[in-house]
């Protein structure tokens, strides 16, 4: 920078701004004091609207409910009993029925509980005890 | 004297020979029985694994690990195949409805003892697996008791898987224990007879479906809906199932052809002149037969096939094809031979491929 001066920029010096009077001072703390703020203005509404949506948000969109499962669909023994009248009507429909269904038998015995159906097994069982078979 | 004898009379009468106990504790089905509930419910792997065990792999790890975890019910099965006697305790008294729970388990632990079989031929140990084909044999046998013609058939089942694991692993085998083997499967010939097994079962269901007819929801069940519940329609029922029973059963003891021929007219006329009773008892009899005809040929072709692997073709006019008597039809391939019976199953030749035993 070049330190001598030129006559102008000594004028521009020389005009230094006058300090607020006290009086000035005083007024505007009055006034901010007294005058809400822009922001305080806006500020609560906004707040109270957020609050009101939320609350009608609540209440037309309920939170999703877990969807129940559906039922699981228990089916009931579909396997006759191991009886002499279940092997003949296998066999009479075919060698590999009668495969089919000992091997069926020899999967399902033994598991502890002994169920064995007497000889309506064609029907669906209307026994609650039945329903936990699932084959 | 007459008090001594009196006594002597009470204590034979309260306390049985010992005898009697130790006949009753001979049973294998009680030692079975053991054996089955040792097997327990087996896992869907497993299950899978018995239902394919001609197909598992030998050296495979879940085939080892299953035979590994089942060797104590192996060890039961040995001990009841063992045993004459085998009653199952089957209460004949009720009739068709008779629970016959055994056969599916049988036919799990004859798998079971033949995978074993095979598993040990592969691993060098021939005389563990000729112990496991023997226990296997005795299953058999005794699942044919009494002969139903059911029981007839799982005994034809478990007998074949026997006869598959020496169709494909008898190479592996020392002559002294195919010879012996050959002896062994002299026990199952005859093979069981078709009469047999419908005789018992007509007297199944004439002793029993007189009675049982009475129950409205059986009587639904074997006659229909629709069936009147008056004594005369259900006595010309049991009779024409008896007179149809006769039939199938004359037929039976003359030939599978005849056998066929009847069985088509009766379940025929079954059908049109309302014998539910016949239509639901009696079909599928001429297919039994000839299975049990077909395994008449296999167990021959397997004993010729035993022979053969040590003595060469000379050896086969001792064990002729059932039919016709000749030696069976041979056909050598690399490293195997198939025999050819002129007994048919499903209308094809029945057939053998054996593997041929390396010098």
């Amino acid at each position: 920078m070049n330190d001598s001066l030129s006559p102008f920029e000594r004028e521009l010096r020389g005009h230094v701004p006058r300090e607020p009077s006290p009086h000035l001072q005083e007024q505007l703390a009055v006034a901010l004091d007294a005058a809400p703020g822009p922001r305080r203005r806006w500020i609560g509404p906004a707040l109270a609207a957020a609050a009101a949506l939320v609350i009608l948000a609540t209440v037309m969109w309920p939170p999703p409910t877990p969807v129940p499962r559906p039922p699981v669909v228990v089916h009931p023994l579909q396997v006759p009993p191991p009886n002499a009248l279940a092997y003949r009507r296998a066999l009479a429909e075919s060698e590999q029925a009668l495969d089919r269904l000992l091997d069926e038998h020899a999967r399902v015995l033994l598991r502890g509980d002994g169920r064995m159906r007497p000889l309506d097994f064609l029907k669906p069982s209307a026994d609650p005890e039945l329903q936990g078979d699932q084959l | 004297m007459k008090s001594v004898l009196v006594c002597a009379l009470m204590a034979a009468v309260l306390f049985p020979p010992r005898a009697l106990a130790a006949d009753l504790g001979d049973n294998a089905a009680l030692v079975y029985w053991q054996a089955f509930a040792s097997l327990g419910r087996l896992s869907d792997a497993e299950a899978k694994m018995l239902t394919k065990w001609r197909e598992a792999k030998v050296d495979a790890k879940a085939t080892v690990a299953t035979l590994d975890r089942h060797s104590d019910t192996l060890q039961l099965l040995h001990k009841a195949a063992a045993s004459e006697a085998c009653d199952w305790g089957l209460d004949t008294s009720e009739g068709f409805n008779m629970l016959m729970p055994h056969l599916g388990k049988a036919r799990q632990l004859g798998r079971l003892a033949c995978l074993r079989a095979r598993v040990r031929l592969g691993e060098g140990n021939a005389d563990g697996a000729v112990a496991d084909l023997r226990a296997a044999s005795g299953l058999a046998l005794h699942t044919g008791r009494p002969p139903m013609l059911i029981s007839q058939l799982v005994q034809l089942a478990l007998q074949r898987h026997v006869l598959e694991v020496l169709e494909d692993d008898a190479h592996r085998l020392a002559p002294a224990q195919r010879k012996a083997l050959i002896a062994d499967l002299a026990r199952w010939l005859p093979v069981p007879s078709v009469v047999d097994g419908l005789r018992m079962e007509k007297q199944l269901a004439l002793d029993w479906l007189p009675q049982a007819l009475q129950d409205p929801k059986i009587r639904r069940e074997l006659v229909g809906e629709a069936s009147p519940a008056a004594a005369a329609f259900i006595d010309g029922q049991l009779k024409f199932l008896e007179e149809d029973y006769d039939a199938i059963i004359a037929a039976a003891a003359k030939s599978p052809a005849e056998l066929a021929r009847v069985e088509a007219q009766v379940i025929g006329r079954a059908k049109t002149q309302l014998r539910p009773l016949t239509a639901m008892l009696l079909p599928s009899v001429s297919a039994a037969m000839n299975a049990l005809e077909a395994q008449r040929g296999r167990v021959q072709m397997t004993r010729a096939a035993l022979a053969y692997m040590d003595e060469g073709v000379a050896a086969l006019k001792r064990f002729p094809d059932p039919i016709g008597g000749e030696p069976f039809a041979i056909r050598k391939a690399a490293g195997s031979f198939t025999f050819t019976s002129k007994l048919t199953a499903r209308d094809k030749p029945v057939s053998m491929t054996f593997q041929a035993p390396t010098k």
